[in-house]
């Protein structure tokens, strides 16, 4: 079983696109038919399913899923729940910047920034080496070695200085942008 | 690394659950003493959840790739029409 997770894991941080390609193919058909059944359109399907991939993505390099025998099975039932929670919100398209692990567990979330969309779009442009750098270690969990190698430090202890850097850099633009929020 | 570095560092430990029971309460005694490391703490909780928000908006472009490119796919042709036979009334 942990060979089969472990497995999945590297083939999501070795070829991130073909792991993809390969799971869009044994899994959308079954959400796509679910949603259609439910009276949704295809651009519905489409939403939903790339939602419940990134959060099956999530648990998978968390070391999060304890059975991940069947993935079609896991990430239709991920869709289903995005689906109801849809249609109980009314929204009329899900709101990424929004959807918290709520669908699978319960987390405690931080306080929401004042304006997370204008401050994710200000750090792709002014703090992006940055932000690769953070998202590589916390979010695609990259072992600090390809980190290393692929930011071009000299080692992992560089590249952990690094890190905390630019978690400093952006800590700061937070709290200036918090800072902001009570001013005005 | 700079003391504010390893400071950034404790605080991490702390915030993913890390520390053991005795330093666990040695932050939390910091934290009430000073206001400004409180705030350093939200805000760095904030952080967290920005590069996750960061990272989400990457793979949903991907994503989004992925699927027009597998649309436009000569080789999975049927796999796109079956989809698409779900859709019609």
């Amino acid at each position: 079983m942990n060979r089969e997770k472990g497995s999945l894991k590297e083939r999501f941080q070795q070829d991130r696109e073909q792991a993809f390609r390969a799971l869009y193919e044994q899994a959308f058909p079954a959400v796509a038919r679910f949603i259609a059944r439910k009276g949704g359109d295809r651009s519905l399907a489409e939403d939903i399913f790339q939602d419940a991939m990134i959060l099956y993505f999530e648990k998978v390099v968390a070391d999060q899923i304890e059975n991940p025998h069947s993935p079609q099975a896991y990430i239709l039932g991920i869709a289903r729940n995005l689906f109801f929670q849809h249609c109980k919100k009314k929204r009329p398209r899900l709101d990424l910047d929004l959807l918290s692990d709520s669908v699978l567990a319960s987390s405690e979330e931080p306080a929401p920034l004042p304006d997370r969309k204008r401050l994710l779009d200000y750090l792709s442009t002014a703090g992006r080496k940055c932000l690769d750098l953070l998202q590589a270690f916390y979010y695609f969990k990259a072992p600090m070695k390809e980190i290393a190698e692929e930011f071009g430090y000299r080692s992992e202890r560089s590249a952990t200085v690094q890190k905390y850097k630019c978690l400093e850099k952006v800590r700061e633009t937070v709290k200036q942008e918090n800072h902001a929020a009570i001013i005005a | 690394m700079r003391q504010s570095l390893h400071d950034i560092e404790r605080l991490e430990a702390y915030i993913q659950g890390q520390l053991g029971d005795a330093e666990t309460q040695e932050v939390q005694t910091q934290l009430l003493l000073h206001p400004v490391k409180y705030r350093d703490m939200l805000a760095q909780r904030q952080v967290y959840a920005l590069i996750r928000a960061s990272g989400r908006r990457q793979l949903k472009a991907e994503l989004k790739a992925i699927q027009i490119s597998m649309q436009q796919d000569p080789n999975k042709k049927h796999w796109w029409k079956r989809i698409q036979g779900f859709f019609i009334d």
